[in-house]
């Protein structure tokens, strides 16, 4: 039977593998793509204010992954999707590429256990092209060193110079802006941002470092790479050419950077998680529900750690209705298939087999872990909770779990080192660099993804971008309700944040921002803004696998009544 | 507080006073020759056939050049503030169980300068003379530092943090041309005292070197990793000219034959306005360089745990940046030995 849905599959990509449907020329057609966009050493800096004593960083080379694929209709406002999962460390391809956005899918509904991609009925291409991003070393992606083979020089490697959390968003604007130089056609489109989990921090910082792009090279900002800005002025001419030679305001760059997306977001993460404890220690919360269902009551006391309590009770931190490590095995299958070419063929719509930095050969300095025995090493020791369910999703398992059938990339592209791998779900010790072995994090820079400057920074963007977030009161590890009052407590520049619940829509919600008198001196007039805050009642963190056709069509109508032209 | 004219102005006063002072004191010493003349010409006879000296001498120098410290006084701000008020702020905040600190040496500051020279000297009279002298003075040195800091953390993990600095050198060197006026008393057979006002121009460079490594080392119960180490090095050079005089007095004693003896102190203002010169940093893999005007440069640093303004002088070109007129300013006491030969 498998065989079969495989050959009907191969079938539809020998059909689909091509050129998209489009209104352009042939000539001018826009195609699928796969590839790896090189990244070269990027010195950048951290500094308080002393450049004198600034914190120089230097990266290595990076090959990241992309897909492309194209819209079914192409117009020239037809927008572009960039999508992102979080971790940080986590894949793009096995989480929102394989999960009811592109045109093949897992799809819990159709195939519960997830074994097989199948045709989707609410691809994202139908709304516009989409284009999927694997960060630094996490899904496909890989970075480069000199002696990879020294485990020493490979644990040096997963520090702050690849790894934090605004060096991360410039990687993807870097992407997607070399992305878009060498597709002309799509220079100019309407960019929507679409982050899930800490891919809301990714798409904070990526807007913030776009929309006040100058500050990060004149020394006003903690993070300063002037490499990149000069990258975004020469974007940015090329797409409002009447601001040639000088700076590019934030409202005339929102025109094109102006929708975000977020899925379970990070947006003012350290908030977030002081707050959504706080909420599951009240009565009445989901874990006293959990513990009347299973019969474990919740104690507090008891359970320092919630996500503890829910191993205990044997439940998804993801989605609290169904069993530990459901939304996981989702994201595990989907990496288990795409290592197969066929598969990852078939979920592209390319053949990957064209791609040289997949092959062997091509990648002899790879590397994409510290231990060659297993993804994650050094052992966590943290007692973060959010750390120890990242660390949950089973890597290493993955290892042992590459499909023993031909198509194999070890058979297709060559055997890799041990050190490397063609594919990682999550990068535990890219994770880890983000969290703790991190030299900007221990130099005192506020660059974490806890510290309070991403909500800052989420605040600043909300006033030229127009936002979309999703609310799944099922998913424990980014708890929906705690992001209003997240938000909230900036009181230093919101006044009150509501969130609203009722509404005509099929699942209604909003989140309005209300912003004290000069909370930005270079907005004036800046009073208040609504984010789009639907409901999801069924779904888990992934809400696109969970509620598809839901998340599609309210996107869908959101988009169209905030200047997105869709078909 | 001088205005920045004043400041432009400066090497031209300086310039017009030196001149002043040597006309005054060329007078009064001709002046005095004359009063002397009368009751002298015995000692004259016996001079006109030695008239000339060539001395010797060696000595030190006291120098306080504050504007070039600042460099040594703005790392050891920088250090206490982003390593112990970071930390205090840290345990303050119950994120951090302790630290401590260790250190050895200290960034090196110019305070002290070795000069030695030459000077030839014209007898006019027994009691004055004029004088031609070059001189050469190099202050300033090489101090190797490190600290450490140990911080214990929440997780009872050991974070411990080293820089070392090796070399870390700060000096200044300077030639200077002279001519001088000397008057001169004899006590007695043996003993003469002398007073000299000597002025010319200076040239004098200084230079900045740090070669550094810091390391970050994680200590836990059973094992030890070093998750980052990075080395680099900073290096600044700066070249300029200026006019200096210096007055004193000395001592000085026949040692036999022709030969005689002096110690002599005195005062000396040495003041370059304006040094410019290249640069050249490295950190890991990048380098940077540059070439440029000292200047002071002022930034202020603002963390999460304060806030602290530093003076930084620097001849690394940068837009954006308060800064101050930066003068190398080498004035200070002298004191110097040296053997005179009469021919």
């Amino acid at each position: 039977m498998k065989r079969l849905i495989f050959i009907s599959l191969a079938l539809t990509l020998l059909i689909s593998d091509g050129p998209a449907l489009t209104a352009e020329t042939a000539a001018q057609r826009i195609q699928n793509e796969t590839g790896f966009m090189s990244i070269e050493p990027v010195t950048f800096y951290f500094h308080y204010g002393s450049y004198f004593n600034r914190l120089s960083l230097t990266s290595s080379q990076a090959r990241i992954w992309y897909s492309f694929q194209a819209a079914d209709l192409d117009s020239p406002r037809t927008p572009i999707f960039i999508f992102f999962n979080g971790g940080p460390g986590s894949a793009t391809s096995s989480g929102l590429m394989s999960m009811c956005t592109g045109r093949y899918t897992l799809d819990n509904r159709l195939d519960p256990e997830g074994s097989v991609f199948v045709p989707n009925p609410v691809s994202w291409t139908s709304l516009g092209h989409l284009l999927y991003i694997d960060a630094r070393e996490a899904g496909f992606s890989y970075n480069l060193m000199n002696q990879p083979e020294n485990e020493g020089e490979r644990f040096q490697e997963f520090n702050a110079q690849n790894f934090n959390s605004l060096f991360d968003a410039a990687d993807y604007i870097r992407l997607l802006l070399r992305f878009l130089r060498s597709h002309p056609s799509l220079r100019d489109r309407p960019m929507v941002i679409v982050g899930e989990s800490y891919g809301g921090t990714r798409a904070t910082a990526m807007l913030h470092l776009l929309l006040n792009y100058i500050d990060y090279a004149n020394g006003t900002e903690v993070y300063q790479d002037p490499a990149l800005v000069q990258e975004i002025q020469d974007h940015l001419e090329a797409v409002f050419p009447a601001y040639a030679g000088r700076a590019v305001p934030a409202d005339v760059i929102a025109r094109q950077f102006g929708h975000q997306v977020l899925i379970q977001p990070t947006v003012s993460f350290g908030y977030q998680l002081v707050i959504q404890d706080e909420m599951f220690r009240r009565a009445g919360s989901p874990l006293y529900k959990i513990g009347e269902e299973v019969g474990l009551p919740f104690d507090p006391q008891a359970y320092p750690d919630i996500y503890e309590y829910l191993r205990a009770a044997n439940r998804d931190a993801y989605i609290y209705t169904k069993p530990a490590g459901w939304l996981n095995g989702f994201f595990n299958r989907a990496g288990v298939l795409l290592r197969t070419v066929q598969n990852l063929s078939l979920v592209t719509g390319t053949d990957v087999t064209s791609v040289p930095e997949l092959y062997a050969s091509a990648r002899r300095n790879a590397y994409r872990f510290i231990s060659a025995s297993s993804n994650v090493g050094p052992e966590p020791g943290s007692s973060d909770p959010v750390i120890q369910e990242l660390f949950e999703i089973p890597a290493r398992k993955e290892q042992e779990n590459v499909l023993p059938e031909p198509g194999n990339m070890s058979q297709v592209f060559g055997t890799l080192q041990p050190w490397d791998q063609y594919f990682l779900a999550t990068n535990g010790p890219a994770n880890w660099a983000f969290h703790v072995f991190n030299i900007a994090k221990v130099r005192g820079y506020d660059v974490h993804f806890y510290d309070h400057r991403y909500g800052r920074m989420f605040l600043k963007n909300l006033a030229h971008v127009q936002t979309f977030i999703t609310n799944a009161p099922l998913d424990l590890v980014v708890y929906a309700a705690a992001v209003a009052p997240s938000l909230a407590r900036h009181t230093g520049l919101v006044s009150s944040v509501e969130h609203v619940t009722a509404g005509s829509e099929a699942r209604p919600g909003q989140i309005v921002v209300h912003y004290v008198s000069g909370a930005f001196p270079e907005i004036p007039g800046l009073s208040s803004r609504t984010i789009r805050f639907p409901i999801y009642t069924q779904s888990a963190h992934a809400v696109s696998l969970t509620q598809p056709l839901d998340l599609y069509q309210d996107v869908r109508s959101w988009l169209r009544e905030h200047g997105i032209d869709l078909p | 507080m001088m205005s920045k004219q004043e400041l432009r102005d400066r090497p031209n006063a300086a310039h017009h006073y030196v001149i002043r002072a040597v006309a005054v004191l060329l007078g009064l010493g001709l002046l005095g020759s004359v009063c002397l003349e009368a009751g002298t010409q015995e000692s004259e006879a016996r001079q006109k056939i030695r008239r000339f000296s060539l001395e010797l001498l060696g000595g030190g120098a006291r120098l306080d050049p504050a504007g070039l410290n600042l460099l040594s006084d703005s790392g050891d701000r920088f250090q206490e503030f982003s390593y112990e008020d970071y930390y205090h702020y840290l345990l303050q905040n119950r994120l951090l169980r302790s630290w401590s600190k260790e250190t050895s040496g200290e960034r090196a500051r110019v305070k002290t300068g070795l000069l030695p020279g030459l000077r030839l000297k014209y007898h006019l009279f027994d009691s004055f003379s004029v004088s031609a002298g070059f001189q050469y003075l190099r202050g300033g040195g090489s101090d190797d530092f490190m600290f450490s800091y140990t911080r214990n953390e929440l997780s009872d993990e050991r974070y411990i943090e080293t820089l070392t600095a090796a070399p870390y050198r700060l000096t200044v060197e300077a030639a200077l041309a002279s001519i001088g006026l000397h008057f001169a008393h004899r006590f007695g057979r043996f003993i003469t005292t002398e007073a000299f006002l000597a002025a010319g121009p200076l040239w004098a460079v200084c230079r900045y070197r740090s070669n550094w490594t810091y390391t970050w080392e994680i200590q836990g119960p059973n094992y030890t990793w070093a998750p980052y180490d990075s080395t680099g090095s900073l290096e600044m050079d700066g070249s300029g000219k200026g006019l200096f005089w210096e007055t004193g007095a000395r001592l000085e004693v026949p040692v036999g034959g022709r030969l005689r003896a002096f110690l002599e102190g005195g005062y000396a203002r040495q003041v370059i306005d304006s040094l410019s010169g290249q640069g050249r940093e490295a950190q890991g893999q990048s380098s940077e360089s540059w070439e440029g005007e000292w200047r002071i440069q002022k930034e202020t640093v603002a963390a999460p745990w304060g806030t602290i303004s530093l003076r930084t002088p620097s001849n690394r070109p940068r837009e954006s940046v308060g800064t101050e007129d930066f003068r190398l300013d080498l004035s200070g006491l002298r004191l110097r030995l040296g053997l005179s030969l009469i021919f």
